[in-house]
């Protein structure tokens, strides 16, 4: 007889296996099943096993709060009552909810370790760690040096790295103390690990940036008004501590990392469905890398021209309302 | 130049109480008899607020012509030319307050001509018309300004006749005397008690600056014989249910001859070319266009700059928000030797910018629209990066602002920015410009 400690939401506290097909539950040091409840009696709950039928029978020992079953509806059931359950059964005594097993009862799939679990763990090591802030120190002080190499204030821009890693430790430490909640394990250090792993990424694109602004220009200028890769990250980060420090299955997951992405996303909507406010200077973005990169095509003088021609247009509603007032 | 255009604009609108100079030189028997003569035609205008019935601009002006116009300068009255139903404009003639409306404007020249709305009240008073010379005086002639600096009273100015203005696109008279702030509008008078010109800005010390006569007596002639005729130039319909009145229209037609006829002639003849290091850039395409420059090496970021900017000195007031007409360009050469070209281009990105030189509000103009592209036209000839951007006018449809920069991308460690801004010029004029503009700057 397997008798199984669970939470509200079903989760599994602690497992006990006996071999006797009769077991006793209460708070006295002589029962097969200890109970720490002040809601519960010395001797509260008798089960026996009658192999033949494959049934329990729970029957109450006089106990001052008699116990439930949780099926699809809660029974309760009163001092001296007893009722007949099968494996997989629910009930509860005082505040304290058991499920009944037998040793034959079916277990779910063995979960395959993914790719990501090995990539977590190999996240939580120190040298990832350290490997990962190595990286990041690396490519902000080489951009800052790129930005202008004569600079004498390379040390000073470059002491602000020092400042990436704090708002990483207190996201991880927000993250350990959810799991906490959850009744799970999660690693500070991985987290903080995540959190810099992207940091780098993006560090790493901000670096590349000119290059890639240069030669797909209406692409980058997609991905910046739409705040697309902003959301992506955001997602990113929130499904991967929800997977380590919550027993969200995936569609929750999802549906929690979602909430960021749609604010970002919202927000740059509703500010684009406003329109632009009056600007004195022209928008653009004058986009220049060195020749190495220029791998976008020219083209003629007569073709550009012929371009300009489309940008003389009537003044908007906006602007003539703006004028009215 | 033309920041000092736009300050000195406002400081004669805003009517600072600066000391005037008038009471300090000693007055020659010839001024007496000057102001004797003229100052029952001069009177200080005030524009009055409606809502507030408090004064927003004072100037002066001068009965002219039969005695029932009054003249003054434009941007006393824009205001009222703005915005008719917010504003009025008032003399004073002896105890009596006489409400005048602006019958025309020449925005350019920067006059306006005004008739009583009560033509009856004001003829009762008959007062005598100042006459309007119809020749040049002679280089150092003697001169008088009058005009009415706020609640000081009646002043005048002796000061002598130095010509046109030189290398402007549309004429002024430079007078050696101080024009007060508050005088705008007020008439400047020869010996023979003709009005030579009208006292329109300054330019601090006894340099005045004075519209000529004549553009006046255009402007009064081809009012009185109905002749509102744009010589071939039309504005679009307006659109959105804006509908400007027929002096505003007159305004938007003035702009774009105006620049129409700039354009015209700075593309008449060829450009010269000037060095710039390894580049050739433009040099002064018009004697009416002034040029500039300074060069620098910074020795701790091991970059040399070298600067040419060039801009027309005229510029039209239209209202206190809107100052248009100009034109510039400019030039600047980067270079950085010791640099890596991906570090070069890095800095440079963030360097290369420019601003629009005219001032537009936001109720004046919309946004730039801007379009964007790397051109070259053969492997011989320079690449760069180019953007055009383009805003229009509000009330005056038809009208753009421009706006152009462009920066090389193929020399590994030095470039070339150019930009230039026109404003207030048709699409037509914009696109000739353009054409003829983007194929200059090059390299060696």
């Amino acid at each position: 007889m397997i008798i199984e400690r669970i939470d509200r939401s079903g989760h599994i506290i602690e497992t006990h296996a006996y071999n006797s097909d009769s077991i006793c539950l209460g708070r006295n040091y002589d029962s097969d099943l200890i109970v720490r409840d002040l809601h519960v009696d010395g001797h509260q709950l008798m089960i026996k096993y009658d192999p033949e039928t494959e049934t329990y029978t729970v029957s109450d020992l006089n106990s001052t709060n008699g116990f439930s079953t949780h099926g699809k509806k809660v029974k309760k059931y009163k001092s001296g009552d007893s009722v007949q359950l099968s494996s997989g059964d629910v009930f509860s005594i005082g505040r304290t909810r058991f499920k009944i097993l037998n040793e034959s009862h079916p277990i779910p799939p063995t979960h395959i370790i993914s790719w990501y679990d090995s990539l977590n763990t190999i996240l939580s090591r120190r040298i990832t760690l350290l490997a990962i802030l190595s990286c990041i120190v690396l490519i902000n002080v080489f951009s800052i040096y790129m930005d202008s190499p004569f600079t004498e204030d390379l040390f000073k821009d470059s002491i602000d790295i020092i400042f990436i890693p704090i708002p990483a430790l207190i996201y991880g430490l927000i993250w350990v103390f959810i799991a906490r909640t959850q009744h799970m394990e999660s690693q500070l250090l991985t987290h903080i690990s995540v959190v810099l792993s992207l940091t780098l990424i993006a560090s790493f694109v901000t670096f590349l940036n000119p290059i890639l602004s240069f030669n797909m220009p209406n692409v980058v200028k997609f991905l910046n008004q739409s705040g697309l890769l902003g959301s992506l990250a955001a997602f990113i980060l929130i499904y991967w501590s929800c997977y380590l420090s919550t027993k969200l299955n995936r569609r929750r997951r999802i549906l929690v990392s979602l909430a960021i992405p749609f604010l970002i996303i919202s927000t740059l909507l509703i500010a684009q469905l406003k329109g632009r406010e009056f600007k004195r200077s022209p928008e653009y973005d004058m986009r220049m890398v060195s020749t190495a990169f220029q791998w976008r095509e020219s083209e003629s003088t007569e073709h550009f021209l012929s371009k300009t021609k489309l940008i003389y247009k009537e003044p908007t509603e906006k602007a003539v309302e703006r004028h009215k007032r | 130049m033309k920041l000092y255009g736009i300050a000195l604009a406002s400081l004669l609108v805003l009517l600072t109480t600066s000391t005037l100079t008038a009471t300090e030189t000693p007055v020659s028997s010839t001024a007496e008899e000057i102001i004797e003569y003229s100052s029952s035609s001069i009177f200080q205008l005030r524009i009055i607020d409606r809502n507030s019935s408090s004064k927003q601009v004072l100037g002066s002006a001068f009965i002219i012509d039969d005695g029932s116009l009054l003249a003054t300068n434009y941007h006393v009255v824009s205001s009222l030319v703005q915005k008719p139903e917010e504003y009025k404009a008032v003399i004073t003639i002896g105890e009596e307050d006489v409400e005048f409306k602006v019958i025309s404007v020449d925005v350019i020249h920067d006059l306006a001509i005004l008739e009583s709305l009560d033509p009856k009240q004001l003829s009762k008073h008959n007062i005598k018309p100042l006459e309007l010379s119809k020749t040049a005086p002679h280089k150092g002639a003697k001169l008088f300004a009058i005009g009415n600096p706020y609640n000081i009273g009646l002043t005048i100015v002796e000061g002598n006749y130095n010509g046109l203005v030189d290398n402007r696109f549309f004429d002024q008279i430079h007078f050696s005397g101080a024009v007060n702030s508050g005088m705008s509008g007020g008439p400047t008078l020869d010996a023979n008690y003709e009005v030579v010109g009208i006292n329109v800005a300054s330019a601090g010390n006894q340099v005045g600056f004075l519209v000529p006569v004549d553009k006046l007596s255009t402007l009064i002639s081809s009012y009185q014989n109905g002749d509102r005729s744009s010589n071939g130039f039309e504005q679009p319909d307006p659109v959105n249910g804006i509908e400007p009145t027929d002096l505003q229209k007159s305004i938007g037609i003035q702009l774009q001859k105006a620049t129409h006829y700039m354009i015209d002639e700075i593309l008449s003849n060829p450009w010269p070319m000037e060095d710039l290091n390894q580049a050739t850039v433009v040099g002064s395409v018009h004697d009416a266009v002034d040029c500039w420059g300074n060069s620098d090496t910074n020795n701790k970021t091991k970059v040399t700059t070298i600067n040419k900017g060039c801009n027309s000195r005229d510029n039209f007031y239209v209202s206190r928000s809107l100052q248009t007409g100009f034109i510039e360009y400019e030039f600047s050469y980067n270079e950085a030797e010791q640099w890596p070209s991906f570090s070069f281009y890095n800095y440079m990105q963030n360097q290369v910018m420019a601003y629009p030189a005219n001032k537009a509000g936001a109720k004046d103009v919309d946004n730039y629209s801007c379009t964007e592209s790397i051109i070259q036209e053969s492997a011989q000839t320079i690449k760069k990066a180019v953007v055009y951007c383009v805003r229009p006018y509000i009330l005056y449809p038809g009208l753009f602002d421009s706006f152009y920069i462009a920066t090389s991308l193929d020399k590994s460690k030095a470039s070339i920015m150019e930009h230039y801004t026109l404003s207030a010029v048709s699409q037509e004029d914009a696109q000739r410009f353009l054409n003829h503009f983007i194929n200059q700057v090059n390299w060696k």
